[in-house]
């Protein structure tokens, strides 16, 4: 089942800690729930890939995780002054971060769409984790690959994405701990983890 | 010595000794020489170590059990620690960076991260990554060794500085600590007056004591300035080194007692409705006051101060307005900063990031904190979401409130291990810094768009 508003506000201030989704800093409640997603802001920091490790050929059938671990990153960290954005090159792809810390009860899962937007100007905003398990807790990724011919500036604490909850129905007491573990299953729809 | 007391000296042990783990590990990452060196030397220290703290295991572990420990075994535990400590000594004299991760307590260690890593501030970081590490490290190698710091740091008055970072920088804050402790000399000098005025008419006093009474002069000045501007994180800090220091250099004869310097302080800090921080932190100040009345006791150094009491009295009233004055009323640590702090201690519990609070939040540690003392008057808004900035200090006086509440359980859990293995300090040091540091930074970013966005 995915939540709608109503829902989505009942689990923000839940009293139980268990059920409650904890999203903070909220710097505009009022402006980011939507009817049925919360807008993520854009952080400070960014990782530009800029290939692989030299010294040791890319095998690319390797695991991702081998070839993450091979990437060679350089971090980038602006200012949170307004007047000096990020810029994201044309055909570039980046890694943002949220400015929100996020901690999801165990019955819930979400997933990350960019925003109309954005999209509309070339900028497409994908989670790179996919789905975001139950239980999880932490700054949400963003993978941003601008696809406009001009360098496009980000500012820090731009809406730049939202996340949408889906209620899952557990099926074990196994708790999920990263990406793909655990058992659960989505009530509606054909998401399954 | 108190069972509690016992526990929590070597738990704050078992936390330098996973700190210093820590800071090894990042060494061995940067392959030179001198750093292997230092690297294997204090691996073989830290070795010697744990062999050392192995054999009051039993104690520790009969504590946990609610068993009565023999003063014998106490007496043998406190050697064992000073024995530890002085290890720990040795190992600062090998590298004057040292004290920069694995001695000093864990608010001092993420205040430097957060400026290490820049984050939210781009022309001044180097200068002040510089400056307040010099600030911080001056303050905690002299409480730790009582040697003076060498810094190679150029000098320039920092009020040109202040107006610019104060409006561009959103961590200007630890400059501003630069700028107010920076004048050491002219705060030693104010405590030097207050003192001669008072204590100066008393012709009946001797020698040693007068020496004494003005060590306890000057130090109460640092503490009463570090309560006001960065609460009582950093105050227990400063206390912890010097707790340190006196029961590894036992040759300092006129260094004031804790207890001494604790009771005069807290008492202050009641008369000015602070009750509720004196109430909420007094229990974590007692176990300090305990190992260092215990130390002192065993090692026949004890002074009486109490003929003297009303003039000290006195002074620390003076300081704390005159303190008062110096400090901006906006950084002032108040008692509603205290509050915000245990709202924050609730989220660490959960894991959260404790870079704002809500209204609900806040008033639910706001009754917590005793409201009729603390006067806290929080804006009453409907939204339950709406959340507020906390401040750094605020952050850290929660980071710190957290740590005090989790160390007990850590050292249950290492003792259940036949071997030392502090793993369960490592991963919560790890842990805490890392939100707290977040937390930190966010905050000042949710500061900087809440202006923006009006």
């Amino acid at each position: 089942m995915l939540l709608n508003k109503k829902h989505i506000m009942e689990r923000l201030v839940h009293a139980d800690p268990d059920k409650k989704i904890f999203i903070t800093p909220f710097i505009n409640p009022e402006e980011q729930v939507g009817s049925v997603s919360i807008d993520l802001r854009l952080g400070t920091d960014f990782e530009i890939v800029k290939g692989f490790d030299s010294s040791s050929k890319p095998d690319f059938n390797v695991s991702a995780e081998k070839l993450e671990q091979m990437a060679v990153k350089k971090k980038v960290t602006v200012s949170a002054d307004p007047a000096e954005p990020f810029y994201i090159q044309p055909g570039a792809f980046v890694i943002g971060y949220s400015i929100e810390h996020l901690k999801l009860p165990s019955d819930l899962l979400a997933k990350i769409a960019g925003r109309n937007s954005w999209g509309k100007i070339g900028l497409f905003v994908n989670s790179t984790a996919g789905l975001i398990t139950p239980d999880f807790s932490g700054t949400l990724t963003f993978g941003l690959k601008n696809m406009s011919p001009e360098a496009l500036p980000l500012y820090p604490g731009v809406r730049i994405a939202q996340i949408y909850f889906h209620q899952t129905r557990n099926s074990g007491s196994v708790k999920t701990e990263d990406a793909g573990a655990g058992t659960c299953e989505v009530i509606s729809g054909n998401i399954e983890c | 010595m108190s069972n509690i007391a016992l526990r929590k000296i070597f738990a704050m042990l078992v936390e330098k000794l996973a700190r210093l783990e820590i800071f090894l590990e990042d060494k061995k990452e940067t392959y030179d020489r001198p750093n292997l060196k230092f690297v294997i030397s204090c691996e073989e220290s830290l070795k010697e170590i744990k062999q050392d703290l192995l054999t009051i295991y039993p104690v520790l572990a009969k504590t946990f059990e609610g068993k009565v420990v023999s003063a014998e075994e106490t007496q043998k535990a406190l050697e064992v620690y000073k024995k530890c400590l002085d290890k720990f000594l040795e190992l600062h004299s090998l590298s004057s960076h040292l004290p920069l991760n694995p001695i000093a307590s864990e608010t001092y260690i993420f205040l430097s991260d957060v400026l290490k890593i820049k984050k939210t501030f781009k022309e001044f970081d180097s200068r002040i990554v510089l400056l307040t590490q010099d600030f911080l490290t001056r303050n905690t190698h002299q409480c730790y060794t009582n040697l003076p710091f060498v810094s190679d740091i150029e000098k320039k008055p920092m009020a040109l500085y202040l107006p610019i970072i104060e409006n561009s920088n959103p961590l200007y804050w630890p400059i501003l600590v630069k700028n107010i402790f920076g004048n050491i000399d002219s705060l030693k000098a104010s405590a030097k007056k207050h003192y001669e005025e008072l204590i100066g008419q008393k012709a009946s006093l001797g020698q040693e004591k007068r020496k004494i009474l003005e060590k306890i002069a000057l130090q109460l000045t640092y503490d009463i300035y570090s309560m006001k501007l960065l609460g009582p994180a950093y105050y227990y800090l400063f206390v912890e080194a010097g707790v340190f220091r006196s029961i590894a250099e036992t040759r300092i004869r006129y260094q004031p007692t804790l207890a001494a310097r604790e009771q005069i302080l807290f008492s202050e800090l009641e008369r000015q409705n602070f009750a509720a921080i004196a109430e909420s932190t007094h229990k974590w100040f007692i176990t300090l006051s305990e190992l260092s009345d215990e130390m002192h006791s065993t090692l026949g150094f004890k002074v009486d101060f109490s003929d003297v009491q009303p003039a000290m009295d006195e002074i620390v009233a003076r300081l704390t307005r005159e303190a008062e004055s110096v400090i901006p009323e906006k950084y002032l640590f108040k008692c509603s900063d205290f509050c915000v702090s245990l709202a924050g201690f609730e989220r660490l519990k959960k894991g959260i990031l404790v870079a704002s609070s809500t209204i609900e939040e806040l008033n639910k540690s706001k009754k917590q904190c005793k409201e009729a003392l603390c006067e806290v008057n929080f804006t009453e808004k409907t939204e339950k979401l709406q959340e507020l900035p906390n401040t750094p200090q605020q952050i850290i006086n929660a980071g710190w409130i957290y740590s005090e509440y989790v160390y007990d359980d850590l050292l249950r859990e290492v003792l259940k291990s036949p071997q030392l293995d502090y793993t369960p300090f490592i991963k919560h040091i790890k842990n805490n810094d890392t939100l707290l540091l977040n937390s930190v930074e966010k905050s000042r970013i949710f500061e900087i768009l809440m202006k923006k966005e009006g």
